[in-house]
């Protein structure tokens, strides 16, 4: 299991485009992939934009991403150069 | 099968035949549990429901893009991506298994959650998905009900449409090559449906009891739309008599077409402007088509209606600006924006009204706009920048005296400002009027036409409260007469006001474009007459047809009139005198 904390960087927060970048970036993996946003309770599946929406994360917050699978370090690495280049934006 | 008729009120005149498509809304019970041992029927219940919608979207995927257009298709890949979603399906089936709750009530409360959570996100995009969301649950639900019901989308020829009722999110999607005309169970003659019909020209009749437990899918029936009538499986000779009334209605209709495009003019030359009622700018073209010259009355609801936030300023903007330019090229014409006039009977949920016991007496309107500064002064920019690209008015609904009249231009001000601020175009000396629909207004006029640009009548709103009649209530529309002398006395002390302090006044309601009260109307002293776009090309033929001095005289005698039925009475006799001199004269 791998786990690391990200900071949200996009400007309009982790709005639709955003969310189904990640969402379609993890769905090729095996591994679960689970998002929680820090100082609260929400926690969901990153494969889920519903989720991700719902996590309502804004520029600056922060999230800890949890990894669990065989491919789990392929899956992070992912997650980790998405939040990196900003989802793009 | 024998020939049966219905009977309903006539809300749009014209007779069509065709086959039927029956619309049923699904009605569901949100607060059912499951027995447990019911439990994997239900699942099963869902999962096909599942399938069904999945496969339905898939369909019209296929059909939109040269149905409806690309937009549709996205909003149609939002759905199908929602019903895929392991936070959406997957978390019902767990509120049905371990909630033990009915299908529907699951499928609710899921949508419910993620609709709240949504519409209450700072940022707009997300705001947006609530929608998707909502309609993706509803979608789940008419499956659960009725799986073999049809939506509105699936109509690909020529039909009348019979249904209880159609919400303004049904009306939107309806197709007007294929939808000739409609019938429905329930609703009144100022019902959003009968003013849909109107500003579209179709026929149609309301109200009519026992449509549905009768008619189906495929029956032929007759839709006689100034009767208020619905014939279905009429037999030969029936079909064959309305088949020559359609007929001669149509000849009658290419004369009166014959006068959609000059100006509006009484028989001695005196103008009055011909103008449209538009619900949003997908009227324009209709109404231009019709002869408009103005929109006396653009309604701006429908952009607030059936969503989960208010309109972004860009989003009013580009809509009021397509009706700017719109009359601005076919005219010039001007345009004149009501600003919005909702109230706790339909407001959205973002408009936190409390429940109401009489919400036409409650927040609505003005009122509201005056409370809810936030959206009103978003509105207020964006009317103002779509005044740069034509002629445009601002219109306050509601006013019941001059301290609001002063709010609203105080925050007009505050918008003009704020525009200026940011160098952004509008124009300067925008005009701002106000509808007198309360009889307040119409008895305090005098005052409110030293502070208004411009007066319109809104008789709908006006006879209701003049004479205590809820205008939606069956039961006391006999009471409801706009043609009820107490309610004409209010109208001539409007214009006297108007003319007094020279500024023009209109009338916006049902009643402007009544052929029989259009003289009347005129003879007090109407300016203008803003009407559904349909009913355009025969007033025109009306008034072509009387000089000022009869509309005078015959409005003096109806202002002497002591009760309804006698204005009525001199109105048609009026009326009728016209009818004459077209037979003489007219058809040629």
């Amino acid at each position: 299991m791998l786990q690391q904390e990200f900071v949200m960087r996009c400007p309009q927060g982790f709005h639709l485009r955003p969310a189904q970048v990640l969402m379609e970036s993890i769905s090729k993996f095996n591994s679960t992939v689970t998002l929680k946003k820090n100082g609260t309770e929400i926690e969901t599946d990153a494969k889920s934009i519903l989720g991700l929406m719902s996590l309502g994360l804004e520029n600056g917050e922060s999230v800890t991403v949890t990894v669990n699978g065989s491919d789990e370090q392929q899956a992070m690495d992912t997650v980790r150069k998405l939040f990196e280049s900003n989802f793009g934006e | 099968m024998a020939a049966r008729t219905f009977h309903g009120i006539g809300v749009s005149e014209g007779i069509r035949i065709a086959k039927v498509f029956i619309y049923r809304q699904p009605k569901a019970d949100f607060n059912r549990n499951v027995p447990p041992e019911k439990i994997p029927d239900e699942t099963k219940r869902f999962k096909a429901a599942v399938r069904g919608a999945d496969q339905e979207i898939s369909g019209l995927i296929s059909h939109a893009a040269e149905q409806v257009g690309e937009k549709q298709t996205g909003i149609l890949k939002g759905q199908k991506s929602i019903l895929a979603d392991p936070a959406f399906t997957p978390e019902i089936e767990k509120l049905i298994t371990g909630q033990h709750f009915s299908a529907e009530k699951a499928v609710r409360q899921l949508t419910d959650q993620f609709v709240t959570l949504f519409s209450n996100m700072a940022n707009p995009y997300m705001r947006e998905r609530a929608a998707d969301v909502r309609d993706a649950g509803n979608r789940l639900i008419r499956f659960l009900t009725d799986p073999s019901g049809k939506s509105l989308s699936d109509i690909h020829e020529k039909v009348i449409l019979v249904a209880d009722d159609l919400s303004a999110s049904d009306t939107v999607q309806l197709n007007r090559n294929y939808v000739l005309g409609f019938a429905t169970e329930k609703g009144g003659k100022t019902a959003h449906t009968s003013i849909f019909a109107k500003s579209l020209g179709i026929p149609a009749v309301v109200g009519a009891a026992g449509l549905l437990t009768n008619i189906r899918n495929g029956d032929t029936v007759i839709l006689d739309g100034a009767k208020g009538l619905c014939i279905q499986s009429p037999d030969q000779t029936t079909i064959k008599s309305y088949q020559q009334k359609y007929e001669s209605e149509q000849k009658q209709r290419r004369l009166y077409e014959s006068f959609s495009h000059r100006k509006m003019a009484l028989r001695d030359g005196g103008r009055v402007i011909a103008a449209a009622n538009i619900g949003s700018s997908a009227d324009i073209e209709y109404s231009l088509g019709q002869g408009a010259e103005a929109a006396g009355l653009m309604r701006t609801e429908t952009l607030f209606l059936s969503r989960t936030n208010a309109p972004t300023e860009e989003e009013q903007f580009s809509e009021y600006r397509k009706a700017a330019e719109a009359f601005a090229i076919a005219g010039p014409g001007e345009v004149i924006i009501r600003t919005l006039d909702i109230g706790g009977d339909k407001a959205a949920g973002y408009f936190n009204i409390p429940q109401e016991a009489n919400p036409f007496l409650g927040l609505r309107a003005i009122r509201l706009c005056l409370k809810r500064v936030d959206i009103f002064l978003t509105q207020l920019r964006a009317i103002l920048r779509a005044s740069a690209f034509g002629k445009i008015k601002i219109m306050f609904p509601m006013i019941s005296g001059i301290e609001e009249l002063r709010q609203a231009k105080t925050l007009l001000q505050q918008a003009k400002d704020e525009l200026s601020k940011k160098g952004i175009a509008y124009d300067q000396n925008i005009q701002t009027g106000i509808m007198i629909e309360i009889p307040s207004a119409a008895l305090m006029s005098d005052a409110l036409a030293a502070e208004a640009d411009f007066f319109s009548i809104g008789t709908n709103d006006l006879t209701q409260y003049t004479l205590a009649a809820d205008r939606s209530n069956q039961s006391v529309s006999d009471v409801y007469d706009p043609f009820d002398p107490g309610v004409l006395r209010l109208i001539r002390m409007t214009a006297e006001a108007a003319k007094r302090h020279n500024i023009p006044v209109g009338m916006c309601g049902n009643m402007a474009g009544d052929p029989v009260a259009v003289p009347l109307l005129v003879g007090m002293g109407m300016d203008e007459l803003s009407m559904a776009a349909g009913e355009i090309p025969k007033t025109k033929y009306t008034l072509s047809r009387c000089s000022r001095k009869e509309c005078e005289k015959l409005a003096e005698k109806s202002l002497h009139c002591v009760c309804a039925r006698e204005v009525h009475k001199a109105a048609e006799d009026f009326h009728e005198t016209l009818f004459h001199v077209s037979n003489d004269t007219g058809a040629n």
